[in-house]
């Protein structure tokens, strides 16, 4: 089953938006879908129940005077215009995780991309199956999912690329951006403001399946986290102080992450990669220490080189480079 | 060939491959890509003891297939991981049914979690790689009997 990109309360909220200072008639809407005037009355009716007012004046038709402020993925939709029209966005209440839904979706052989966004996840997890706090608090819980076609070696930057990604985005539309802990982390003045998460699944020598999974603490009150987390965690509206429009910033994460991965995959992010990296990276000449199994290695982050590897220049003065392991700021000694 | 420092010889003459190497004991194995696959000793050095076959050594063990065995080889330079988590169970050990599509792995490589397909229908016979090691492109992770 494929589901339609463009279902009819995306379009009316599109024509709507486009007039947002006028108004547009039942009979253009009628007109542009191609349907009845009945059947826009009924959409409409389903997006009423959904926290939209139309106003209606005679003559001119109908104006949009109010918008759900909680995920709308019509809305969503509706703002996100431009590439990716086959892409499509299914927004759930709950669900036990974003990432494995769009795993099982992807198996029962629905067209890529897509989106699932959970209001709340039940198994909300980070790396082997470390909880993400997903409660249903104006936060984001996204998995896109993708297939790629792509030789395994190909993917080493993928999650790197996308965090740098988020973080420019998150910058263009807040004014001030995350930093980037290698390799997965966005954090605000060392709290965690969002994670990622990348599953693929593979075929003999191809990535079959991949899907590109981000926990991002959008609108969540100060002081609304349990106590574990506490000090740990920090939300975009808290760190501006001011609460997102959720649902546009949701547009226009997905339109860059769907572009992003569109230069991934034809190679040219290369040619930005590095830059858009160093401008995030939080870890860079501060002292840290790597954990990979049982192995600790402490000395000065040297950033990552051109495999995506992290580089680390030891207390005796090696350099070591990590392809996986736990990164931790060392706080500096106190003198 | 134990005075020189050679430690591989291989000879290809119409279609007939092959290929002698020091073995992990230092004696030289010779493989043929003829008849059978199974390394046999060096004519003419024969030593006391049967033939090695040391599958613990890579070395002597690169060459030798055996049959109905096969091996799922990694994809990818990356981090072997046998569970989903560490709390849950391995995916595969000895004794396994594994499928074609059957989950036997996850390797992780810049944080994407990569979950490696068996490829092949057997029974796990042995795992190769511990949880948690670094692992090459190409490496071996499960012994597979095949059926």
């Amino acid at each position: 089953m494929k589901p339609n990109p463009r279902p009819p309360e995306t379009v009316i909220l599109e024509e709507l938006l486009a007039g947002e200072a006028g108004y547009v008639t039942g009979t253009a809407l009628a007109r542009k879908l191609g349907v009845s005037r009945v059947a826009i009355w009924q959409h409409m009716e389903k997006l009423r129940e959904q926290g939209f007012v139309f106003e209606p004046a005679r003559a001119r038709g109908y104006k949009l005077a109010a918008r759900p402020s909680g995920l709308n993925a019509a809305l969503i939709q509706a703002y996100r215009h431009g590439h990716h029209q086959d892409f499509t966005l299914q927004l759930l209440d709950e669900i036990d995780s974003t990432n494995d839904e769009a795993a099982r979706q992807l198996a029962a052989g629905r067209v890529a991309p897509f989106a699932i966004i959970a209001q709340r996840q039940t198994k909300g997890r980070g790396r082997f199956g470390r909880a993400w706090h997903s409660e249903a608090n104006g936060n984001l819980y996204v998995s896109f999912a993708f297939r790629p076609r792509l030789e395994p070696a190909r993917m080493q930057m993928f999650t790197l690329w996308m965090g740098a990604n988020l973080c420019e985005l998150t910058a263009n539309f807040c004014r001030t951006a995350p930093g980037l802990k290698w390799p997965n982390d966005l954090l605000f003045d060392g709290r965690k403001a969002g994670g990622m998460l990348t599953e693929a699944r593979m075929d003999a020598d191809q990535i079959r399946d991949l899907v590109f999974g981000l926990g991002l603490n959008v609108n969540s009150p100060a002081g609304g986290w349990p106590p574990e987390l506490a000090g740990k965690a920090v939300s975009l509206a808290e760190h501006t102080r001011q609460p997102l429009d959720l649902n546009r910033f949701t547009a226009a994460l997905i339109g860059r992450v769907l572009q992003a991965y569109d230069r991934f995959v034809d190679g040219s992010y290369r040619q930005t990669f590095a830059d858009l990296w160093n401008r995030y990276d939080v870890l860079r000449n501060r002292s840290v220490a790597v954990l990979t199994g049982d192995q600790r290695v402490a000395g000065t982050a040297l950033g990552i080189d051109d495999e995506g590897c992290f580089v680390v220049r030891t207390e005796q003065g090696r350099t070591e480079r990590f392809r996986a392991g736990e990164v931790t700021l060392e706080k500096p000694p106190k003198s | 060939m134990k005075r020189s420092e050679l430690t591989e010889f291989a000879v290809e003459e119409e279609g007939f491959k092959l290929k002698i190497r020091r073995g992990a004991n230092g004696l030289p194995l010779v493989t043929s890509s003829q008849g059978s696959n199974a390394p046999f000793p060096a004519q003419g050095e024969a030593p006391a003891a049967p033939a090695p076959v040391a599958p613990a050594a890579p070395a002597a063990a690169a060459n030798a297939e055996e049959a109905g065995v096969s091996y799922i080889k990694s994809p990818m330079v990356g981090t072997f991981y046998r569970s989903a988590s560490p709390e849950s169970k391995p995916y595969a050990e000895a004794g396994t049914k594994v499928a074609e599509n059957s989950v036997v792995c996850i390797i992780e490589a810049m944080k994407i979690m990569n979950e490696i397909q068996a490829e092949t229908k057997g029974v796990v016979v042995e795992a190769l790689v511990e949880n948690g090691q670094p692992v090459e492109y190409g490496q071996k992770l499960f012994k597979v009997k095949q059926g």
